[in-house]
């Protein structure tokens, strides 16, 4: 490779990344935005805020005090309405067995029902909990799914709507954008190029 | 050496690749999957003389070899540093071409980034042969065939095994992660074969690939996996597809020469051992390059000689390495490999084919010939309707083929038009055959359940076209940009990467992927992982253990018969075993459940009634069983009340009444009066 076509791609890579910082900039705004106006706030959500389905409470002769349920079979839901500007949810439950897949899914303004494709998977925080990204999603619903196998029983400890988020989490790339960080430069700086190379001269 | 065997072994491939292009003057990215197709025949050889240990480190020795000869250049009468460094620029300037980089990048990226996520098998194939198979040859130092473990496919082809096993021959035990990172370094050579283009062109080849590398996305019907598990799978399949189309590709690249056939000649032997199947993709391309070198430069006497040499000289090592296999497993592991059929029925590929051909004339045989009418209707349709890329159905994928071709064809210098025109025909008839095959496969091996609802079908029919696929636009990628409108052809290239991205963006980005897998899924794959690693101490291979959790979906007992060190005992499904007009047939995995029918235990067990796969089983009945069979070993991975109550006895201490902290082993100890159930080593049920 010439020097030039390093140089090319430097400032692609360059460019990418100031992109990238403005978006992050540009989220971290709208958060605060948010945050002002209340949409953004964080909230805890009980039991009795979800409608459940293919879940029933669970009796823990161990844990008396505890609120516990079961899901019927592998598609247990709990689906809350409202609106909010969501960063960070966190879904405070612990599984009694493994429960495989747990999700969440989110509607946007205007839509009525759930899709496949708005959905975000749950990472396991210390404390044994899970934790969905949303990173800026203006929803008018969520369905969280507890597990994916059914008759897993599950203690019950809350459900927190823009959980605290250290700003600096926001400038790490989920992978889908980090694949798009690698692969999207690299692109553009070869379309230039041919284009160069078409028009018989360099870049 | 916990990640470091995986790169090592890629540093090595890197050497012979380079080495190689040094020594015939060719572009390094075509080498190395020729190195990789090399390399899985010799540990084959190595590992059919039971010696694959030794065929791993001379394969290192060797690499090593390669790597100090790429390194020392220049003339004999300069010093040993002048030699290094013009040995290693030498290196280096063959390396900075496109699809070399390429291969080089991606392998590196999938090794890290698996290394760090460490993802692991999940699907159900993998546990039934491809990912076990895997794991017994890593393990054992053996060829899964005659390796110790519980798998019955052990006829299965090696190929992908010893891909796995070369990136992890020099680790400690077996990483599911590793495997997975070897597979997808396999299709990064495939890639580097798609883009091998001259330095000054990198643009054309990152803009074509970017389309190529989608094709394993563009071939998943849309909404048919939110969760993507392309490159995170140890099934053959998606190599199989690629692999056809790179040796195409690599075929189309490389400088015409007899000496360059036998690169690809070495691809297309690991094509045959990627698994069954493997012979038929590996034949029809050598039938497809035979045609092309019988027309292409001309169509004349001396180049059809040439075309039934090339035909020739690919096709008998394809099939000899197949029938070789064929001969091996029967004389190491004693299974007849050369019958079609399920647990039902058997047949030889002989009657296969001559049945089925006179089903076409309508004079096959009568039991068979309902089912085939049922199944070609059902294949028609499903050509026809059935969606099994982004595009639709194969029909769809069929007018895109020939939109690819037809711009090729276009756009390709004069003297050059026939080879896509006749590659497209060759390859639409070799399609032909291939489906006709697999309607055979579906009336003469499998079950009538699977048979009817065509089993599978987008992934075999979907593996083919997108091999195909990727050859043509291999084809494009080269003709057009030498034609008579160069520009043009470039951007006939470009664009149908365009549009391939288009439809991804449009229809096929899944929810998650190789780079953001949900973790949680592998849950249940772990804490069967933890709890057999708990029992293994006290198990040997000779074992038999007899593995209850009720309500198991037969999940678990998978999950067990790949993570435990001793033989998985088959149950029994019906009722009354112990009595003598007894309804019992072998299953692999069993739920007990209540044989007593009065009210009082029907309300009692009433939730057994959700169970999947259950065998009523009184006391009596799990004791003949074990007597009939002689198994060892129980696991008792979950219980239930009505394993407590009405197995409790048999327990010399207390077993839980519901879900426990660990999976508990047992000894049967049978006197032959009173069976009793001792337990075995340190993890011990504290009520």
């Amino acid at each position: 490779m010439s020097l030039k076509t390093g140089r090319l791609l430097a400032l692609c890579y360059a460019a990418a990344l100031a992109l990238w910082l403005l978006v992050v900039g540009a989220g971290a705004v709208q958060t605060a935005y948010y945050r002002h106006t209340g949409l953004g706030a964080t909230e805890s959500l009980g039991l009795e805020d979800f409608t459940l389905t293919s879940i029933k409470d669970y009796e823990n002769e161990d844990d008396p005090e505890g609120t516990w349920f079961v899901s019927t079979d592998s598609d247990p839901q709990m689906i809350w309405e409202g609106k909010a500007y969501l960063n960070r949810v966190v879904l405070k439950i612990r599984h009694e067995k493994p429960g495989n897949g747990v999700e969440l899914y989110y509607r946007l303004g205007g839509q009525e029902q759930f899709s496949e494709k708005q959905v975000v998977y749950a990472k396991q925080t210390p404390e044994g909990w899970y934790s969905f990204d949303l990173r800026g999603k203006k929803v008018s619903g969520l369905r969280l799914d507890p597990d994916s196998l059914g008759g897993v029983p599950t203690r019950f400890e809350g459900v927190e709507l823009n959980a605290p988020w250290p700003w600096w989490k926001r400038l790490i790339p989920t992978g889908a954008e980090a694949l798009l960080l690698v692969g999207l430069p690299l692109g553009v700086a070869a379309l230039l190029r041919q284009i160069a190379q078409w028009q018989g001269k360099e870049l | 050496m916990n990640w470091g065997d995986g790169l090592l072994a890629l540093l090595g491939i890197c050497a012979f690749s380079l080495l190689w292009a040094r020594k015939w003057e060719l572009n390094a990215a075509l080498l190395p999957l020729p190195v990789l197709g090399a390399s899985v025949v010799w540990l084959w050889l190595f590992g059919m003389a039971d010696q694959l240990a030794l065929g791993g480190w001379l394969w290192f020795a060797g690499a090593a070899a390669a790597l100090c000869l790429l390194l020392v250049g220049g003339h004999k009468g300069q010093s040993l540093p002048a030699r290094l460094k013009a040995g290693g620029l030498d290196a280096l300037h063959r390396a900075a071409v496109p699809g070399f980089v390429f291969f080089v990048g991606a392998a590196l990226f999938f090794w890290i980034l698996f290394a760090l996520t460490q993802p692991m098998f999940i699907r159900w194939d993998e546990f039934t042969f491809w990912g076990t198979a895997c794991k017994m040859t890593k393990e054992a130092n053996q060829l899964h065939a005659v390796a110790p473990g519980n798998l019955s496919a052990r006829a299965y082809l090696p190929g992908m095994m010893l891909v796995s096993y070369l990136f992890q021959f020099l680790g400690v035990g077996f990483a599911e992660w590793k495997t997975l990172a070897a597979y997808d370094i396999l299709a990064a050579a495939v890639f580097a074969a798609f883009a091998a283009q001259e330095k000054k062109r990198w643009p054309f080849a990152v803009l074509t690939l970017a389309g190529a590398v989608l094709l394993p996305y563009l071939f998943t019907p849309a909404g048919d996996e939110t969760v993507s598990t392309i490159h995170l799978t140890a099934m053959g399949d998606l190599s199989l597809g690629l692999v056809f189309g790179g040796v195409l590709c690599l075929y189309f690249r490389l400088p015409r020469s007899p000496k360059n056939l036998t690169l690809v000649g070495l691809s297309l032997l690991l094509l045959t051992l990627i698994k069954d199947m493997g012979m038929a993709y590996a034949l029809i391309a050598a039938a497809l390059i035979a045609l092309d070198i019988l027309i292409y430069p001309r169509l004349c006497l001396p180049s059809l000689g040439r075309a039934a040499a090339a035909g020739i000289g690919l096709g008998v090592p394809v099939a000899a390495a197949y029938l070789g296999w064929s001969r091996y497993v029967l004389a190491a592991a004693d299974i007849e490999k050369n019958v079609v059929g399920n647990s039902e029925k058997s047949y030889g590929y002989g009657y296969m084919f001559t049945d089925g051909l006179k089903q076409f004339l309508g004079r096959g045989s009568e039991e068979n010939a309902e089912k085939f009418n049922t199944v070609l209707g059902l294949m028609k349709n499903a050509l026809v309707h059935t969606p099994l890329s982004l595009a639709g159905s194969a029909l769809a994928v069929l007018a895109a083929l020939a939109a690819v071709l037809g711009l090729c064809l276009v756009m390709a210098p004069a003297g050059q038009r026939r080879r896509p025109a006749l590659f497209g025909l060759a390859g639409l008839g070799a399609f032909g055959a291939f489906v006709l095959f697999h309607l055979l496969l579906y009336v003469y091996s499998f079950s009538d359940r699977e048979a009817l609802i065509l089993k599978d079908y987008e992934r075999y029919i979907g593996t083919y076209l997108m091999g195909w696929m990727m050859a043509s636009l291999g084809l494009l990628g080269l003709l057009a940009p030498e034609g008579r409108w160069p520009r043009l052809g470039q951007g006939a290239g470009i664009l149908c990467s365009g549009a391939m991205a288009l439809v991804f963006c449009l229809k096929g980005v899944p929810s998650a992927g190789f780079w953001n897998y949900p973790h949680e899924n592998y849950a249940v794959r772990q804490e069967v992982a933890y709890r057999a690693s708990l029992v293994n101490p006290e198990l040997d291979w000779d074992d038999e253990v007899l593995l209850i959790s009720q309500g198991d979906d037969a999940t678990r007992w998978y999950y067990y018969s790949y993570e435990l060190n001793a033989q998985l005992a088959h149950g029994f499904g019906g009722f009354g075993y112990a009595e003598e007009d007894d309804w019992a047939w072998e299953t692999t995995f069993m739920t007990l459940v209540s044989p007593y029918q009065d009210e009082y235990n029907k309300e009692f067990y009433a939730y057994q009634s959700e169970y999947q796969y259950t065998a009523e089983c009184s006391r009596d009945d799990l004791v003949a069983f074990l007597r009939d069979t002689g198994y060892g070993y129980i696991l008792l991975d979950q219980s239930d009340k009505y394993v407590y109550y009405e197995f409790g006895p048999l327990f010399t201490e207390k077993v839980p009444i519901d879900r426990a902290d660990a999976a508990y082993l047992y000894k049967v100890v049978d006197d032959g009066v009173e069976m009793r159930f001792e337990p075995v080593g340190e993890v011990r049920y504290v009520s």
